[in-house]
């Protein structure tokens, strides 16, 4: 299979973007098989693709070569590519078999187009394909949650597409500000180089184009200040809809900021700033996916803050978190999913009590919960290790204290509090009961993914040959087995367990919504708008058509006094006090301008640009 | 369940986790006394900097990051809570 790969290295995430169009044309299980059959043959397209592979179109010999000017390089494999990739393919495999009983038509076409978008993104090797691919994910993540059953897709999905808009227009403006300045459009594959990567001053933040990428990656990393687009929009999908939504967007993000920002010293506060916010607003969510997208943002807060090293080996530790991050995110928002298309409930203050009815689901749970948690012989633990001593390795230690305080609340709000209150302990108020059983489909994807983040957590060298950098360090089981790490995270999980069992009543959540920064676009900014801006624009309106009633007259009867036969109608009267608006007189129109005039006119300003053309150029000759 | 069972089981989990407690303690002991931990060779030296490092006492520092952490969280969630439909309004 290398050797067919080698001879059209294609990127793994054109399968998924051609297979997208296949599927429209094919009905019940046909298109859900050929939708895990694409998956599967991304992941070992990805999976065999020889690292020396890349795919440049030159467009030297073109014609219009000054006009476009650069090389497009459709695929080229990074340094973290390969590991993002196969999370990716992953996650795509484990969303479509989990979504086979989605009944929902489109819902596969726009999960396989969103994951070739994201795919495709990280093969890229220029800006320009960067850009396309950048923005059709995000229309096609739109197009997902639009198709959700939720009744409040439709309007938590716009608002999506428009905070993506806005951050991929910003995301362009740095990108063309880049390439004005640099004249490449080139990424480089190694992103911790210095000597001739064309991005690596973006790290300094001391030009435009470097501070507008910024905004446009940190947007759609989901930076809290910025905007709150994941937590209104990711619970608003479909139950399977939502699993693909956790791992890709954000994810592509962290991608985005290793190849282009790896060691922006300010990354550091941005992350601690995400992993601070995202715990503390989980700890009073009632949602049950609201509650895990806050966990999304804790974790993505992590992953910036390690971004910000900028060493081979933060490089490689944040790389294997994406990935573990990536699966057991699914895993738990798979299970939530198992308990919204079985419940309908997605309240944690009326869910209780259902490891009973939902065995398989509760355990599936509870390891994506302690994956979570960095339990010792999970995937989890060797990633947040990786991940903090990659902090602490570059001399960090503020941060690291701060990180691993959110690391230890993180086992509270979300590893043991997430499965307990929804699976365990007694059913609150009684209101809620297991209406259908999960199907067998999700049980199978669940099962998958518990059982590779156990394999990553008993074998976790079978990751190594996937990591960015060969550091000859990480290649022994001791880098990742060590009884000091053992003793520490033992330690804070019983700490974490007791405190737990003792606060239980405070746990659960009250009823209602948090409210947060969109807080100013859905209720502040309409507010103002209705109460202040129309008003005043209906004032306005009357006057401006009164005015759009006389200036067209004033005009003519300036330009063609000849042609319009005018009455006064008497003399003006200066003290009126509409009158200061009036430019012009009030007259009965006898002619209207007629097709041959406006035509000479045109032909007119046309002449005249022409001869300032040819003039100019004639300069230039 | 009754009531008393469900007791007996609370005291229990309790007593087992404050026993696991004190036995990593402990063990936490064991290891900074030994120096087994920055020991492992220049492989744990690089990713290894946990328990031979200048923070100790993980339980401690674990249990007051989640005190400060639940009360932000209270704050915030006093500060900031509407009921379900505040949007829809």
């Amino acid at each position: 299979m290398s050797e067919l790969i080698s001879l059209y290295p294609i990127p793994p995430g054109w399968w998924l973007i051609g297979g997208a169009a296949v599927l429209c044309f094919l009905k019940g299980s046909w298109r859900q098989g050929v939708a895990i059959g694409l998956a599967c043959m991304a992941l070992l397209w990805g999976w065999f693709l020889p690292s020396d592979s890349s795919w440049i179109v030159s467009l030297n010999h073109l014609p219009w070569r000054s006009a476009l000017g650069y090389d497009i390089v459709f695929m080229q494999i990074s340094a973290p590519t390969r590991l993002f990739g196969v999370a990716f393919a992953l996650l795509t495999v484990l969303g479509m078999i989990y979504a086979m009983t989605q009944r929902n038509r489109w819902e596969p076409v726009w999960a396989l187009l969103y994951a070739g978008g994201a795919l495709s993104v990280i093969y890229a090797g220029d800006l320009v394909t960067f850009f396309v691919y950048w923005e059709g994910m995000a229309l096609a993540s739109a197009l997902l949650i639009f198709s959700s059953d939720q009744p409040r897709s439709g309007k938590a999905g716009m608002r999506y597409l428009l905070v993506h808009l806005l951050g991929g227009v910003i995301l362009l403006s740095g990108i063309c500000a880049h390439v004005w300045q640099m004249h490449s459009v080139l990424i480089s594959p190694d992103p911790v180089l210095m000597e001739g990567n064309p991005l690596a001053y973006l790290r300094l933040l001391d030009t435009p184009a470097a501070v507008l990428m910024l905004i446009g990656l940190l947007i759609n990393a989901g930076v809290p200040v910025l905007t709150s687009w994941m937590q209104d929009a990711y619970p608003e999908a479909s139950f399977s809809g939502a699993v693909f939504l956790s791992g890709m967007t954000s994810k592509v993000a962290i991608f985005a900021l290793l190849m282009f920002f790896s060691g922006a010293d300010v990354l550091f506060g941005v992350g601690a700033l995400m992993a601070v916010y995202g715990i503390v607003y989980g700890l009073g969510e009632n949602d049950l996916r609201r509650l895990l997208c806050f966990s999304i943002i804790s974790q993505m807060g992590l992953m910036v803050c390690v971004v910000g090293v900028g060493s081979p080996l933060a490089v490689n530790a944040v790389a294997l978190y994406a990935l573990v991050h990536i699966l057991y995110k699914a895993l738990l928002m798979m299970t939530a999913g198992a308990v919204l298309h079985s419940t309908g409930c997605r309240q944690l203050s009326r869910l209780g009590g259902l490891a009973q009815q939902m065995p398989w689901v509760a355990a599936a749970a509870w390891i994506g919960g302690l994956t979570l948690c960095a339990l010792p012989l999970t995937a989890g633990y060797h990633a947040k290790n990786l991940l903090l001593a990659a902090l602490q390795s570059a001399a960090q230690e503020g941060w690291y204290l701060l990180l691993l305080a959110t690391s230890a609340l993180g086992l509270i709000y979300v590893g043991f509090r997430f499965p307990w209150l929804v699976f365990m302990g007694n059913k609150r108020a009684g209101e809620v009961e297991v209406e259908t059983a999960p199907p067998v489909s999700m049980h199978v994807a669940m099962g998958i993914a518990v059982a590779l983040l156990v394999w990553i957590g008993v074998f976790p060298l079978s990751v190594y040959s996937l990591l960015p950098y060969a550091l000859p360090e990480l290649a022994h089981a001791s880098a990742y087995w060590d009884m000091g790490h053992l003793v520490r995270q033992l330690q804070m999980l019983c700490v974490a367990a007791v405190l737990f069992y003792g606060w239980l009543p405070a746990m659960v959540p009250r009823a209602g919504i948090l409210l947060e920064v969109d807080w100013l676009y859905r209720r502040l900014i309409p507010r103002v708008w209705w109460c202040l801006v129309m008003p005043a624009g209906r004032r306005l309106w009357q006057m401006e058509s009164r005015l759009g009633q006389d200036i067209p007259r004033y005009l003519k009867t300036f330009f063609m006094p000849d042609r319009i036969d005018y009455q006064l109608e008497g003399q003006f009267n200066l003290d009126e006090k509409q009158t200061a608006l009036r430019l012009a007189v009030r007259v009965d129109r006898k002619r209207e301008w007629s097709i041959g005039g406006t035509l000479l006119v045109l032909l007119a300003i046309l002449a005249v640009y022409l001869i300032l053309f040819f003039w100019r150029r004639a300069l230039g000759a | 369940m009754t009531k008393a069972t469900q007791r007996a089981l609370n005291k229990r989990w309790l007593a087992g986790a404050a026993g696991a407690l004190l036995v990593l303690l402990l063990l936490e002991w064991v290891v900074r006394q030994s120096g087994a931990a920055g020991a492992a060779g220049a492989a744990a030296e690089v990713t290894h900097r946990g328990m031979s490092g200048r923070l100790g006492f993980y339980p401690l520092w674990t249990a007051l990051a989640i005190c400060v952490g639940i009360r932000l969280g209270r704050i915030v969630a006093f500060l900031f809570r509407r009921k379900e439909s505040y949007y829809d309004e």
